[in-house]
Parts: structure tokens; sequence; C-alpha cells
């Protein structure tokens, strides 16, 4: 292997790995804030990059207005899906254990997988990039889809948003401080359930925001939710549950050691995700950088 | 009367552990809850901040029955609750940790503003940019209570402030009683350390077994040895 080919392996794997880190964000927020392992999440993330396509028919498909207002509208949809789902469901479950939790989660996926298939079919669909994006960048030689490289820089984009949001802002504060002790923030006058809703809504958000950018990038279809879902669950446990910084170094990882390693080994490259983790579960439970159960 | 319980029985799950608790407290006064480990404080305490809502009874709060109400809209109401194991947010700086409280409850009116609870609490103003997980059990102690002043409760529950506290802290802390009560606000307080809690209330009641077996005076309180052998240990 060429260093060249290894560059752009590199580079095609952060851009994978980055898009992972979207979809992961947001599981491992709502974990450590509502304390549940959201399953369904890989369905949401599926439900936004049918939306995207289905706005892109509506639109004049290819276009950067188009791809922008899929951006801008297809998110907030399934945060308000999530806000659904938060406030008929997820709420009854929080003081439960968590093999209830799981049973919901998991009955939620199978019900969204089935109304993704009844409204938009089994057939694979994909949005096509926007002219600007369409073409590609030339990378030692070798043409690196211009897209990929954007999806490659949405992606601390959003790191740094999550950051500030989390740690300069009020509500960033709110959110801290009922990952430890909800009850005491209540006690203070806090609205716990409404912190608990917003950040269902935004770990929905982000689930959307990486649908509408997988729209683009490679085919859509009915097992997309659950490739994520499970690449996401194996990059919480790595970088540790309910750390977003532990999301990215997660989701690089993944992405990247995919990408890459499919030179070499072919398919067999997808049992690294699983060897990671088992590692990282043997070596350190509690993730790269989550902390011991307290 | 400020705080009026009445007759509430409190469960944890099917473990029934307040029988019939009814006490007063009036504005302005610094009424105290005795007991021993387990007799039942914390539960009288949870239950009026509504934490763990009585199955029966009634708790009212400067005349609005609040019993049921979520925590926050009691919290919104005035009330303030300093939790015995103080609960401060160990990510947030000691800043942030103020401002969840102040903000919170809403934080009206200025009585309670950043300036005063720092120079009311000088230590914390030297730590404020510190983590909360970082502080000593007393400055914790102080920051939990500095948290809950700063929303301006009328009525601040104080859950055994003085537990696991140096002598010195201890002292520190009957000081800042002393001084909330002087500002006007009313306090719940439950103890475990009676001499402490003698010195810095008005009133005292005293719960043993999920029962209210004695009220009085503290002046009273102090002169029945036989009470307090019976019920305090002391």
């Amino acid at each position: 292997m060429t260093i060249q080919l290894f560059i752009f392996m590199l580079v095609n794997g952060l851009s994978h790995g980055m898009l992972l880190f979207i979809i992961a964000s947001g599981l491992t927020l709502v974990f450590g804030v509502l304390r549940v392992i959201n399953f369904a999440h890989g369905s949401l993330y599926m439900i936004g990059a049918f939306l995207a396509y289905s706005l892109s028919t509506l639109l004049t498909t290819g276009t950067l207005q188009s791809f922008l207002l899929s951006l801008l509208l297809v998110p907030p949809a399934v945060a308000l899906v999530g806000f659904v789902l938060e406030v008929l469901l997820f709420r009854r479950v929080y003081r439960e254990e968590h093999l209830l939790q799981l049973l919901l989660t998991y009955a939620l996926v199978l019900i969204l997988d089935d109304v993704v298939r009844v409204i938009w079919g089994g057939d694979p669909r994909n949005v096509a990039r926007p002219e600007i994006f369409a073409g590609s960048v030339d990378l030692f030689g070798m043409a690196l889809p211009t897209y990929n490289v954007f999806v490659l820089l949405v992606g601390p984009v959003i790191a740094l948003g999550m950051w500030l949001l989390l740690y300069r802002t009020r509500s960033g504060n709110l959110i801290r401080a009922a990952v430890w002790y909800p009850e005491t923030l209540g006690a203070l006058g806090v609205n716990v359930s409404w912190v608990m809703t917003s950040t269902f809504m935004l770990g929905c958000w982000l689930a959307g925001v990486g649908g509408v950018l997988m729209a683009s990038l490679a085919n859509i279809d009915l097992g997309i939710g659950m490739e994520k879902i499970i690449e996401s669950f194996a990059v919480v446990v790595i970088g540790g549950l309910g750390s977003i910084g532990g999301a990215l170094l997660g989701s690089l990882i993944i992405g990247v050691g995919i990408t890459v390693l499919q030179l070499p080994f072919g398919r067999w490259a997808l049992v690294f995700p699983y060897a990671v983790m088992a590692l990282v579960l043997i070596l350190r439970p509690w993730g790269l950088f989550g902390k011991p159960e307290r | 009367m400020q705080l009026e319980v009445r007759n509430i029985n409190t469960f944890y799950g099917l473990s029934h552990i307040l029988f019939d608790v009814s006490l007063d407290v009036d504005q302005g006064e610094v009424v105290v809850l005795l007991g021993r480990n387990g007799a039942g404080k914390t539960t009288t305490m949870r239950s009026i901040m509504g934490l763990t809502p009585p199955k029966s009874g009634r708790v009212i709060f400067k005349g609005k029955d609040v019993t049921g109400l979520a925590p926050f809209r009691v919290a919104r109401l005035g009330m303030g609750f300093v939790p015995e194991d103080r609960r401060i947010f160990p990510d947030l700086t000691v800043h942030a940790n103020l401002e969840v409280g102040h903000k919170g409850s809403g934080g009206k009116t200025n009585k309670w503003n950043y300036d005063r609870i720092y120079g009311f609490f000088p230590r914390l103003d030297e730590l404020s940019n510190r983590r909360g997980g970082t502080l000593s059990g007393g400055e914790q102690q102080m920051l939990t209570i500095a948290r809950t002043l700063i929303g301006d409760p009328d009525l601040i529950l104080l859950d055994e402030p003085s537990e696991g506290l140096a002598p010195i802290v201890v002292k520190m802390l009957g000081g800042f009683i002393d001084t909330m009560k002087r500002e006007g606000v009313t306090i719940l307080l439950s103890e475990q350390n009676v001499k402490f809690a003698l010195k810095h209330s008005d009133r005292a009641y005293i719960v043993d077994n999920g029962h209210i077996k004695y009220q009085g005076s503290v002046a009273e309180l102090e002169k029945d040895e036989d009470i307090k052998k019976r019920y305090l240990a002391v």
C-alpha cells in the first residue's frame, strides 16, 4: 500500500468517522442525561435520511438550495418525532430497569423500521449531491469526492457547536447538572422534565443531521439504521457512555479503522469495531473518556 | 404560619415511613427537627419539598396547598431544599453551580445577588472558577447552602448540614444560620447534633420511628432531660 493510497483512505475514513460522530454524539448525549440507551436512535437517523430523500423529490434535487433547505428542515422534523416519543414513551421508563428500557427502544426499532418500509418501500434511494459538492478534489493524484470533504468538515463544526452549547451556555450547565443530580436540579426550581425532553430532541436533531448527510453520501435503504446504531453503540462503548469527546475519538477510530483496514482485509474489516469494543471492555470497561460507575 | 404540615403519611415503596406527621413553622423562625438516624427527618424534608410526595395529608406553604406539586414548582413558590449529601454538580464550576440555583427558581429579587453571596461566603469567591467536584466537604456545604440561598427562598429546608464537618466549620455554619435568620429567611433544620441545633433554633420537634414525639421551645427541651435521654441519646 502506497503512502498516497493510505492518506486517501485515511481522509475517506475520517469523513465516515465524522458522520458516525454526528449520530453517536446524539446517542451518548441522550444516555448521559436520560440514562437510557436509545436503540431507536439509528431508526431516527434513517427517518432523517428518507425525509431528506422525499424533500429532494419535491425540490430541484441536486441544487445547493435544496440541500441546505433539507439540512435546515429535516433535523427539526426528526427532533419533533423525538419530542412525541419522549413525552409519550421514554419519560415513563426513566425509573425502570434497563431491561424494560431495552424492550421499549427495541420495540421502537421494529415499529419505526416498518413505518419507513410502509412509507418509502424497500428500494435503495439516494439524493443527488448539490453541484458544488458533486466534483472531486485532487489528493496526491487521487480523486476524493468533494462531498466527503464537506462531511469531514461538518463533524468538527458540530463538535464545536456541542462544546459551546454544553460548556458556554446556561442550557449546557443545566444538561451537565442533570447528568449528575436531576432531583437536586428540580429542587432548585429547574423544570427537569423539560431539560430531558429538550436533550432528547437535541439527540434526535443530531440523528437527523446524520441522515441528511448520509442521503447524499451513499445509497440509503432499510438497513442503514441498524448498521449505524451498531457502529454508534461500539463508538460510545469505546469512548465512554455519555462522553461527547469520547464519541468523537471513538467515531474516528471506527470510521478510519473500517475504511483503512478494508484495503488489506476486505470484509473482515467489519470485525474491527467489535474487536476494539471488546478490547476496551476488557482493559477499561468505562470507556476511554468515561468515568467508572459511581 | 409560613409552613403547615398536616398529618402526612409517606411511604418508600411499601414501607410506611412517616405516620401522621404534623408541624408548623412560622415566618422568620428557625425550627429544628431532631431525631436519631433513620427516624424520618430526611423523609419529612423530602415530603415537604415534594421529592417524596406523601400518600395522605397536606403540606401548606404560604397559605397554598403544595401537596403533590412537582418540586420545581414548590421551589419557584419560594421553598429551598439543601440536601444532606450536598449534591454539588461536580462538572460545573462553583459559579455555575450558583447560576443554576439563581435562575432556576427565578431569582427575580436582588436580595441575594452574587456579590452578597460571595460576601457572605468569601471562600466561595476565591474558588468561583474551581470545579464543584474538587471542593472539600466544608466548602461543598457552603456551596450547597449558597446555591439554594441565591434562588431567594422564603423558607429553607436544611437537612443535617453539620454532618461530617470539622468542629470549626460547624461553628461557621452556625454563624450562617444566625445571619440567614437575621435576613428574614425561615429555616427548618434537621439535625443529629443536638447541642449545635439547639444553640441556633427557636423551637424543636423530635421525630422517632416516623412519629412526632415532642414539640416545644428550645428552652423547654433543654430542661427536659427525660425526653432528651429517651429520643436523642444525650
